[in-house]
């Protein structure tokens, strides 16, 4: 049994407000669908994703680093020997990496190559000195070892964008003496406004076939690396600005002069554009338990700004900051006070895991499940 | 016969006043329906479950029940529907926020109001449902918040020139230009819409005679009879987003409410309107259904809560071929 993909159900919305009634009146349809939840058969849901990664690809180009030390292994063939590692040292619980089919040649290399930047005795230390064998403690000492890997990997690879690595190679050569057909500033100008076909092109016009790779660099779930950061975020933003009523920025943490080059590069080519800014989808700012004075002392306690206590979906014009991670932590803090929680932990500093206490569920629903039971036996 | 608990008559005497209680008790001639509508649904429900059972569309030669439409009729547009009025046609931001805040004075909650109406927004849902946590009296201090705002009334004009003020020195700082230019005028621009509770909800300040009274009915009734008139005096329309219903007979029931909570006021029938919110799997089988037995109330349709726990649970109980994204 398969009901449709969502795609379905906006169409019944369609045809539910675009048809004429008696004396020909149409009905309004507000929102849309959440489009980055793809539900639907296995099939459906591939194809949306890969539509959606080839939109990607498209669009950020610019932004998309590649290796220009190739003599290395791939990042995601490394970022796997080291879950392999792990395992092989004693920590079954991480295995991961059974889920990829890589040859024990490459994996040989990779490990050579951990060996040889030190990440393999890391890693022996990382385990030895791990508290204990809860989940948290084994994501923790896998992360640190992601990030080191992350580093040391970005580093021998040379990891740059295209125009910055070809950029590179030209300041060599006028260095030396060369004259170009272009100045750097002329070369950064020239590939923002191009493709990588067209920037490649370019670039061997000018005798630079240089070698980058973006594929090595691509993490085991297939992703490229980017620069991110508020250039990205504008250059994504601008594309869509056309299109778009009103521009949403949301970040983890709040920092106003991000939100601020942000907003300015936006109403430099697109002045008045509507903007919108939130941390989070909490509506009520009280309700996090901070007192309006403690909110407004916060802003300058963190370099956050926000102009009132009213937290809102949508606030055209403005700007409102919460800390997500924060509320979070304190309701589950309330659910260990209520005994709903054995236990909670905080894993990579972002997700909350808890253990729930399952007899204080049950007890807690018993006078209502009671109750259902009675009424489904009336009926 | 309407109780009001403890001493809340009295506090909030500006919401409970004696035309709406006057219409309250008229309008509780439905809490017996809605009572059974709920029974219903749960039963519907877990049979469903029980069974594991698809959810299907309507028989198109029954009549979608209590209204006298026919199913294969409403699908074919053969019904009477509203006009889009004035300030619903340009709804392109619409924001969403209470009017109140949990333990507030009525001061800080009228901020809230004061930031809806001057952030620019083409619409704003005063949530009186999901986004207002339910504490103590948060729902009378909603309709209070409400009623001062809707009203223009000084205590409300004093807080929204201050915002004005505050926004506009954020806005000096930030953008190089102040943001509210006319705050009085801009006080106009936003359409208000109030978001009454779902039919599953009771009212936890009244009972009738000992009873449960329907949140719905509560919801509604302070808020059409608080401001119809302020409403209307402004050119206004009187706007609701109805939560959580989950069939055309759910609709149908909302439908003879309104109109008879009209009735009782002397408006002409579909004076108020609706939105719809679209949340749920079986809901979504009955959309031309539902549209139709909302008649001459009914504007739109909202998709943009859609209510993703309830459908990951609900695909997870339709077996193996029904996949979700973990992206």
């Amino acid at each position: 049994m398969t009901y449709g993909y969502i795609r379905n159900y906006e169409d019944r919305v369609r045809r539910a407000v675009n048809t004429p009634d008696a004396n020909g009146n149409y009905a309004l349809w507000q929102g849309g669908m959440e489009p980055n939840i793809p539900v639907g058969s296995t099939a459906g849901v591939a194809a949306s994703m890969k539509k959606a990664k080839a939109g990607a690809v498209r669009r950020d180009h610019h932004f998309i680093l590649g290796a220009t030390n190739t003599n290395i292994p791939n990042y995601k063939t490394a970022f796997l020997a080291i879950m392999r590692q792990f395992n092989s040292k004693g920590i079954i619980e991480i295995n991961g990496h059974l889920m990829y089919r890589i040859s024990d040649a490459a994996y040989a290399e990779a490990d050579k190559w951990l060996d040889k930047t030190g990440l393999s005795t890391e890693i022996d230390t990382t385990i030895k000195t791990m508290l204990s064998r809860s989940t948290a403690d084994i994501n923790a000492a896998l992360d640190h070892a992601a990030t080191r890997l992350l580093e040391l990997w970005q580093m021998e690879a040379s990891l740059k964008t295209y125009g910055v690595a070809v950029a590179d190679v030209m300041a060599f050569h006028i260095d030396e003496g060369t004259e170009l057909p272009m100045t750097i500033e002329e070369w950064h100008a020239f590939v923002e406004n191009s493709s990588f076909v067209e920037a490649r092109e370019q670039a061997r016009s000018m005798g630079f076939s240089i070698i980058w790779n973006c594929d090595i660099a691509r993490t085991p779930e297939g992703y490229y690396q980017v620069r991110g950061g508020i250039p990205y975020a504008i250059a994504k933003s601008l594309a869509v600005a056309p299109f778009a009523d009103i521009i949403w920025m949301e970040t983890k943490t709040a920092d106003l002069p991000d939100a601020k080059i942000f907003a300015d590069a936006i109403h430099a080519v697109y002045p008045g554009k509507m903007l919108a800014y939130n941390l989070s989808p909490s509506f009520n700012w009280d309700s996090t338990g901070m007192s309006e004075d403690k909110m407004r002392h916060r802003p300058q306690r963190r370099r956050y700004a926000r102009p009132g206590p009213l937290a809102t979906q949508a606030a055209a014009y403005r700007f409102t900051f919460q800390d997500p991670t924060e509320d979070n932590q304190r309701q589950a803090k309330g659910m260990l006070g209520l005994k709903l929680y054995d236990d909670i932990q905080t894993e990579v500093g972002q997700i909350i895991v808890a253990r729930v206490n399952a007899e204080r569920v049950k007890g807690l629903v018993k006078t209502d499940s009671d109750d259902l039971k009675k009424l489904i036996a009336k009926g | 016969m309407l109780q009001i608990r403890d001493d809340l008559a009295d506090k909030y005497s500006s919401v409970y006043t004696p035309e709406v209680l006057t219409t309250l008790s008229f309008m509780a001639q439905y809490n017996a329906e809605q009572k059974r509508l709920i029974n219903e649904r749960t039963q519907r429900r877990l049979a469903r479950i029980k069974s594991r059972t698809p959810i299907t569309f309507l028989d198109p030669e029954v009549e979608i029940k209590d209204t006298g439409i026919k199913v294969q009729d409403a699908r074919d547009g053969k019904f009477v529907g509203a006009v889009i009025p004035h300030d619903l046609q340009r709804q392109w931001l619409q924001g969403t926020g209470p009017a109140a805040k949990p333990n507030s004075p009525v001061k800080a909650n009228l901020r809230n109001v004061a930031y809806a109406l001057l952030s620019g927004a083409d619409g704003w849902m005063f949530d009186g449902e999901d986004a207002l946590g339910q504490v103590t009296t948060m729902s009378l201090d909603n309709q209070v918040s409400l009623k001062l705002a809707i009203a223009r009334d000084p205590l409300f004009l004093d807080v929204a020139e201050q915002v004005a003020r505050e926004m506009n020195n954020w806005a000096r700082d930030f953008f190089g230009r102040a943001i509210v230019i006319n705050w009085r005028a801009q006080l106009d621009f936003t359409t208000k819409i109030f978001r009454a509770r779902g039919l599953h909800l009771d009212d936890r300040h009244i009972r009738l005679n000992g009873e449960s009274l329907s949140a719905s009915i509560v919801d509604m009734t302070l808020y059409v009879v608080n401001n119809h008139k302020t409403l209307l005096e402004a050119g206004s329309s009187i706007v609701l987003y109805l939560p959580k219903i989950q069939t055309a007979e759910e609709a149908g029931f909302w439908n003879r409410m309104m109109t008879a909570l009209e009735g009782h006021l002397g408006l002409d029938e579909g004076t108020i309107k609706v939105y719809v919110l679209v949340e749920q799997l079986e809901q979504t089988f009955q959309l031309m259904e539902i549209r139709a037995a909302l008649g001459l109330h009914f504007v739109g349709f909202n998709t943009g809560r859609w209510r993703l726990y309830q459908q990951r649970l609900r695909c997870q109980l339709l077996g193996p071929g029904f996949h979700q994204s973990q992206h």
